[in-house]
């Protein structure tokens, strides 16, 4: 059969051009919406680090209790000594990072015991490290096309949250996830916790920008019967990992000393690193882009490691084999020993 | 307890990395002129083209090319779109030539098709959903019978033979004025 027959001329007829104002403005729009995806994908990827440096997990939300003061409870310590990354879809990540926004999830029962002081910005390694009061480790062979254009240290502020499981339980119901109970325990207790002040180095050079950031280990009290692998196992639940992976994955980590790092899948790649003999993260995110001939590379990457005292965190526009390069290369200087 | 230890490597790409002011180009007279031969209203078709291109935007990372061309995924999504659309409407629009009067410069050669288009809608009107999005497939995307088949789980030879009925009953309408 014929696919082009004169004869159905008039069905072919009303075909016409879409008005080229229209084809315009959508690309422009779709265009303008992938501009802004990406800068939230960048924000997003920022966040996701900024969060596990300051150690705020969907677990340590959820897990609460503090000191009991009437019964002065015998603790443990907890010390973050480890990274577990897991991808997580866009969307879910986005849900979950909204939920941990502590005004949104706990409501009323969020209180700043102190707020953050100002961010302060100093003119030398030395300064800072002195208002900081640790050491500030430093790339020794950033080359010379790089330059320290800022250091600054945000101020420490500590938080009282009275725990409150129905939020958590919503956002189980909201993922389907009806097999887990939320560990007993929780629903009434207070943490206090403190995000610890942390120091932010900015490098600039010609093929762009790269933040360090540097915060104390930050410890928790936690009662011992704390049933941290439960709370976990909801967590990557939450996260999108399907029920069979995430208990057997959640029976294989020490959430004693592990922080659980959520990974957007926009990313194109991570994997595990060694930092000076310290396992890490590196993320990599790449977009390219074509417009017209021209076609334009960008990069995001990031390393996320921690030693026995602090986290850190490298992360630029940059392809994250330089980073490590970077991260590789970071001590304190001698003299701030 | 132990730690995982595990090394863990992961590339993920999708048609986020695909051509996509080339792709956009290349479907968009596609999909409009599917809606504008689904719905009968040139205004409608701008909205469900743009509906169509930012779920699929939105959607871009879930295309697999090992699955379905680009054209393919796209035109589900596109009729999709149209369904629900059609499912909410209360009323089919009918593209009048006579509304771009006083509109401002419209060239004469539209204002002829959307006229055309008027009147073949009025002759579509009574015919089953199934056959009216064959006719937009056909006629309005200008898909291949083979296309339309994948997109719609019918068999090529089956898609074929309904359109050679179709067109035949359509073509004996037009001539004998029942458009009007």
């Amino acid at each position: 059969m014929n696919e082009l027959n004169l004869e159905n001329e008039f069905l072919h007829s009303p075909r016409r051009a879409p008005p080229p104002r229209f084809t315009a403005a959508l690309l422009q729009r779709l265009e303008q919406q992938g501009i802004a995806e990406a800068h939230r994908r960048r924000q997003l990827l920022l966040r996701a680090a900024s969060i596990a440096a300051v150690f705020i997990s969907v677990t340590m939300l959820f897990a609460v209790p503090g000191v009991r003061a009437a019964t002065q409870q015998l603790l443990e310590l907890f010390r973050v000594k480890n990274f577990v990354a897991v991808p997580a879809d866009k969307q879910r990540l986005e849900g979950v990072l909204d939920a941990i926004d502590l005004s949104k999830l706990v409501g009323e029962n969020v209180i700043q015991v102190s707020p953050r002081a100002a961010t302060q910005w100093f003119s030398t390694i030395e300064e800072a490290s002195r208002a900081a009061g640790f050491p500030i480790a430093i790339p020794q062979d950033p080359g010379s096309a790089y330059t320290l254009t800022e250091t600054r240290m945000l101020g420490a502020e500590t938080w009282q949250v009275t725990a409150d499981i129905r939020p958590l339980e919503r956002l189980m119901n909201v993922f389907n996830i009806e097999d887990l109970p939320v560990p007993s325990g929780l629903q009434g207790e207070t943490l206090t916790f403190t995000v610890p002040q942390h120091v932010r180095l900015t490098y600039q050079s010609s093929g762009g920008r790269i933040e360090i950031v540097q915060a104390p280990v930050l410890t928790f009290n936690l009662p011992p019967d704390l049933n941290l692998t439960a709370l976990n196992e909801i967590a990557l639940r939450i996260l999108g990992m399907n029920p069979s992976e995430a208990h057997t994955f959640a029976q294989a980590v020490d959430w004693r000393t592990t922080l659980l790092v959520p990974i957007p899948t926009s990313v194109n790649s991570f994997q595990q690193v060694t930092v000076q003999g310290n396992r890490g993260l590196a993320v990599q995110k790449e977009r390219r882009e074509i417009t017209g001939s021209k076609l334009t590379l960008s990069r995001e990457g990031m390393i996320l490691w921690t030693d026995d005292q602090f986290v850190h965190v490298v992360h630029g526009n940059f392809d994250v084999g330089e980073l490590l390069v970077m991260a590789r290369s970071m001590s304190a200087p001698a003299a701030l020993r | 307890m132990t730690d995982p230890g595990m090394p863990i490597g992961r590339q993920l790409l999708g048609a986020a990395d695909a051509d996509w002011r080339a792709l956009y180009v290349d479907q968009v007279p596609r999909v409009y002129n599917f809606f504008r031969y689904r719905i009968g209203n040139s205004i409608e078709a701008e909205d469900l083209t743009s509906t169509t291109f930012e779920k699929a935007w939105r959607a871009r990372h879930r295309y697999r090319r090992d699955l379905a061309a680009f054209s393919t995924w796209l035109m589900t999504i596109a009729r999709n779109v149209a369904t629900d659309h059609l499912r909410t409407a209360k009323h089919h629009a009918r593209l009048e030539a006579g509304l771009y009067v006083g509109g401002g410069s419209i060239p004469e050669d539209e204002i002829s098709r959307d006229s055309d288009l008027a009147r073949m809608f009025v002759l579509v009107e009574g015919l089953p959903d199934r056959d009216r999005e064959l006719l937009a497939l056909k006629f309005g995307a200008n898909l291949t019978n083979r296309s339309i088949a994948q997109l719609t789980a019918l068999s090529e030879s089956n898609v074929g033979t309904i359109l050679h009925r179709l067109t035949g009953q359509l073509r004996a309408q037009w001539n004998s004025g029942e458009h009007t």
